[in-house]
């Protein structure tokens, strides 16, 4: 296990972690308060860490601090905990800091397992990766190009856009949003049940889905005789001959199915 | 305690029972630390398995079960029988399981779990994100969903470490919100949730099963220690109800 203590002010640092065997299957968990995550998938058999943190200040700032430190020399900015660490073929990359200047550049091998979490605030990228994908931000957009695998998804705030290029193994896959737009781009051939909800916004597609509006109705009279109505409406879809369930579901934004 | 109890109802079901333990077990089914449905239960799955000669734990099994058991007795409010009852069928499935595999080669016959069973026990034994999301999904396809696999979703909900399987739960369990249990374990798994999106979803699945819950209530089960960013998120989502 690696773990880093370490001042990232603008610096940056970076660490080669390998695989204990390269025929198992791999992956990598990341688990951060707050940061910039970018994944791409290599030819390379190891994981490449690049991080820094990218402090701005404001003009201002930096001219109070320069008065402040006149004839000092900096000595240490910011320590922050970064722990990386491998077992059983599987990467971890853990930080407990609040730092939303902190990023992380990462190459991996193409064919990789990645869960992405961020509890607080950070975006999150990936680029052709052959493997299943899990990210689950707090304040972020999700963008991923060139995915080959499955993809499930949620940002309290932020917009999903995702490309497939495949999707190998079909299972359920979900994408949930607050107030973001979800924007998807699948294969034209791929087999799906859609479950799609826009709460406030609309859906658009060019895909060949069938669709139809469904309105859940539940009609209740409390205790006290009051009446209850709720009218709950998703809109069911069925691309092409159907299949393993899709579940897209923002609240303020609106959801694009793209033909690939 | 609730271990003691455990072991009890186990003895008592494999004729183990010495004289001063089943003293005792009469006399905590007498003051109600123990309920005869628990016993039942127990009683149940043993039968759902008795095809097959019943295998008694390995010392290892016997510590990862006690150990899991006190792990789960540790988590703060959730009902302690739903627990024993989760950790009782995942010690008989994966006895029966790991039991048919090891006289597999003596006897042809196999344990044969329902499909019920089989998917609580991929569900309970699986680590991958996908799978699980894949496992909860379709429990809500099942015709035959019965009472331990929505016990099952719901403890997933209030414990699993992924926010996306805790999102799938609640999706899987619409189809059962009118169910007066199923509610109650929504209210329930209030408190255990730290992100604004599993709440905003929980509510709205609250709202589905068709009985009144005021913003007020809501918030009076949330867990009051969450991050201040955490609750100013939540105000701001729960106006989108």
């Amino acid at each position: 296990m690696l773990l880093i203590g370490c001042s990232v002010f603008g610096q940056e640092e970076m660490v080669n972690i390998p695989f204990k065997s390269s025929d198992q299957a791999k992956s990598l968990v990341i688990d951060l308060n707050e940061g910039e995550v970018s994944i791409v998938g290599t030819d390379r058999t190891d994981v490449l860490v690049r991080y820094q943190s990218h402090r701005s200040q404001s003009e201002g700032e930096q001219e109070g601090m320069e008065e402040k430190s006149k004839g000092l020399s900096k000595v240490s900015s910011g320590t922050k905990k970064i722990e990386m660490s491998s077992k059983e073929n599987q990467i971890m990359i853990r930080s407990d800091s609040y730092d939303a200047n902190l990023s992380f550049a990462i190459e991996v091998p193409k064919t990789i397992d990645l869960n992405i979490d961020i509890d607080f605030s950070g975006n999150v990228s990936i680029q052709d990766i052959q493997g299943n994908v899990n990210v689950e931000l707090a304040s972020g957009d999700i963008r991923i190009q060139g995915l080959n695998g499955l993809l499930n998804a949620s940002s309290d705030e932020g917009d999903i856009h995702v490309q497939f290029v495949n999707i190998p193994d079909p299972k359920t896959m979900m994408w949930m949003t607050t107030s973001g737009d979800i924007d998807v781009s699948l294969p034209s051939d791929y087999s799906a049940k859609l479950k799609v909800k826009a709460d406030k916004g609309d859906v658009y597609s060019d895909l060949n889905i069938q669709f139809q509006e469904k309105v859940e109705r539940v009609q209740d009279t409390d205790e006290d005789g009051s009446f209850r109505y709720i009218n709950n409406s998703w809109t069911y879809g069925t691309l092409n001959a159907g299949g393993p369930e899709i579940i897209i579901i923002t609240k303020l934004g609106d959801i694009y199915l793209r033909k690939l | 305690m609730e271990e003691r109890n455990n072991i009890l109802i186990q003895k008592f079901h494999q004729n183990r029972l010495e004289a001063a333990e089943k003293d005792e077990l009469e006399m905590k089914i007498e003051q109600g630390d123990i309920s005869l449905e628990e016993l039942d239960l127990f009683q149940d799955v043993l039968q759902a398995t008795s095809n097959d000669p019943i295998l008694l734990p390995s010392a290892r099994m016997d510590h990862r079960f006690y150990a899991h058991l006190d792990q789960l007795n540790r988590k703060q409010g959730w009902p302690i029988k739903l627990i024993g009852k989760i950790a009782a069928a995942i010690l008989i499935l994966l006895a029966a399981f790991l039991g048919g595999r090891e006289t597999g080669t003596r006897q042809e016959k196999v344990p044969q779990l329902s499909p019920s069973q089989q998917t609580l026990q991929a569900l309970l034994s699986t680590k991958d994100i996908s799978e699980k999301i894949h496992l909860v999904s379709s429990i809500s396809l099942q015709n035959d969903a019965d009472a331990v696999l929505i016990d099952a979703l719901l403890y997933t909900l209030c414990h699993d470490e992924s926010k996306n399987v805790r999102l799938a739960c609640i999706h899987a369990l619409l189809a059962y919100s009118t169910l007066p249990e199923v509610r109650t374990g929504l209210i329930h798994a209030i408190q255990f949730q730290e992100s604004s999106l599993i709440l905003l979803h929980l509510a709205e699945a609250i709202n589905t099963s068709g009985k009144k819950m005021s913003k007020e209530a809501f918030h009076s089960h949330i867990n009051k220690s969450l991050p201040i960013f955490v609750q100013r998120k939540l105000e701001a989502v729960l106006t989108h109800l």
